[in-house]
C-alpha cells in the first residue's frame, strides 16, 4: 500500500518558518505510522527528527498530531488512518526540530503538584497496604504515561501557556485520592489556582486526546468537588 | 532556550486561590437558577398571561399588567434575583474570556475595570428601578 506522509518540518538553525514536505512510503496497512515514519528516517530522509522509544506505547515519547488529532505514532495503525497523512508536532510547546518539542514547560508543571508519596508517618515495616476499593477511587488517573498529548490538544493550554494543564492534574488526582499519601491539601491548595483547575473550561479535548483512554474530565471535576467540599 | 515559568500569576510561589473557586461555583448555581427562573418568566409572560395579548398597541395593558405586578414585593423580588443572577452570571462570563484570551497587563486592567464598573453601574441602575418604580 503506498502512502503520502505529509509532515511539517522546522529546522531552527535553517528555516525561518516550518514548512510541509511530502513522502511517499511503500508500507503494509497494519503497520503503524511510526513504521511510515522509521522509514522515512532511516530509507529516504535522515535529517527527519522525531522522539521514539518503546514503540509499544508505554514510554509515552512520540505524541504528534496526526491528522488533526493527537495520538501516539506507535499506537495508530496505518490502515486507520487512509492513504494521506498529515503529521505535525503537538501544539502549545516551542519547536526544537521537525516533530520534537521542548517538553521542560510540561514537565515543570507536572514537578509543581508534587507527583510523588508524601507520608511523614514512621517508616513501616511491611509495605503499605490499601484495599480494592481505596485503590479503585484512582485507578484511572495512574494509567497515565506523561505524554502530553492531553495538555497540548487543550485550547486553554493553547491560549495561556501558564495554565497547568490536564496531564498535571491528572497527576495531582492520582496522588491527592491515593489513601497511603498525606499531600492531598497541599497538593489542592497548589492547583487552587486561575492558572490551576479554574482554567479548565471542560472542553473534552483532553479525553479524545488521551492514548490511555483516562477519564480526564471526570478526574478534573473530582479534584473541583474536593476543592469545593475543602472550603464550603 | 525555554523561559522559566510558575504556572501562578505574578509567580506566587504558593497561589492565592479562594476566589476563582467560589467564581466557579457561582457559574454552576447561578446558571441553573438562570434556567428554572428564565423558563419560569417565560411560563408567566407568555403562557399564562400572554402579554403579547394584552398589549392594544398604545401598550395600556401591558403597563397596567406590570403595575398589577409589581404591587407585591413577590414579583420585584423575582426580577431582582432574576437581575442579579444574569448580570455577575453574564459578566463573569466576559470575564472568563478576558481571563483566556488577554495576557497584556495593561489590557486586562482595562478590560476587567470595564467589567467591574459595567457591573456596578447596570446593578445600581437596575436595582432603582426595581424598587423605586412607583405602581
Ligand atoms: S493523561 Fe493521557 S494524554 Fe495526558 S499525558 Fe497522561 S497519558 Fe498522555
Ligand atoms: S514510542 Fe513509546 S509510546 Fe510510542
Amino acid at each position: 500500500m503506498k502512502v503520502t506522509y505529509k509532515i511539517l518540518r522546522f529546522d531552527p538553525e535553517k528555516d525561518k518558518k516550518p514548512y510541509f514536505k511530502d513522502y511517499d512510503v511503500e508500507v503494509e496497512p497494519t503497520d503503524r505510522i511510526l513504521d511510515g515514519l522509521n522509514i522515512i528516517k532511516w530509507y529516504q530522509d535522515s535529517t527527519l527528527s522525531y522522539r521514539r522509544s518503546c514503540a509499544h506505547g508505554i514510554c509515552g515519547s512520540d505524541a504528534m498530531e496526526i491528522n488533526g488529532v493527537n495520538k501516539l505514532a506507535c499506537k495508530v495503525l496505518i490502515q486507520n488512518v487512509g492513504s494521506h497523512i498529515t503529521i505535525k508536532p503537538i501544539r502549545g510547546l516551542r519547536v526544537i526540530k521537525d516533530l520534537i518539542v521542548d517538553m521542560e514547560p510540561f514537565f515543570e508543571k507536572y514537578r509543581s503538584i508534587k507527583p510523588y508519596l508524601i507520608n511523614d508517618d514512621s517508616l513501616p515495616t511491611h509495605e503499605r497496604l490499601q484495599s480494592v476499593e481505596d485503590r479503585e477511587i484512582f485507578d484511572d488517573t495512574t494509567k497515565c504515561i506523561l505524554c502530553a498529548s492531553c495538555t497540548s490538544s487543550c485550547p486553554s493550554f493553547w491560549w495561556n501557556s501558564m495554565y497547568l494543564g490536564p496531564s498535571a492534574l491528572v497527576q495531582a488526582h492520582r496522588f491527592i485520592f491515593d489513601s497511603r499519601d498525606h499531600g492531598a491539601d497541599e497538593r489542592l491548595e497548589i492547583v487552587n489556582d486561575l492558572n490551576g483547575i479554574w482554567r479548565c473550561r471542560t472542553i473534552f479535548n483532553c479525553v479524545d486526546a488521551c492514548p490511555r483512554e483516562i477519564k480526564i474530565t471526570k478526574a478534573i471535576e473530582e479534584l473541583k468537588r474536593a476543592l469545593l467540599h475543602k472550603h464550603l | 532556550m525555554w523561559k522559566k515559568t510558575t504556572f501562578s500569576v505574578g509567580g506566587r510561589a504558593k497561589p492565592a486561590g479562594g476566589f476563582e473557586m467560589y467564581s466557579w461555583y457561582f457559574m454552576r448555581i447561578s446558571g441553573v437558577v438562570l434556567l428554572l427562573m428564565a423558563l419560569g418568566h417565560l411560563f408567566i409572560m407568555h403562557v399564562y398571561f400572554n402579554v403579547d395579548e394584552m398589549v392594544n398597541w398604545d401598550g395600556v395593558g401591558a403597563a397596567e399588567f406590570v403595575k398589577q405586578r409589581f404591587e407585591g414585593i413577590g414579583w420585584r423580588a423575582y426580577d431582582f434575583i432574576l437581575l442579579t443572577l444574569a448580570l455577575f452570571h453574564g459578566l463573569n462570563g466576559i470575564k472568563w474570556l478576558v481571563d483566556d484570551y488577554v495576557h497584556s497587563k495593561c489590557w486586562r486592567l482595562f478590560l476587567v475595570s470595564a467589567i467591574y464598573t459595567l457591573a456596578f453601574i447596570f446593578y445600581v441602575v437596575g436595582s432603582i428601578f426595581l424598587f423605586s418604580y412607583n405602581a
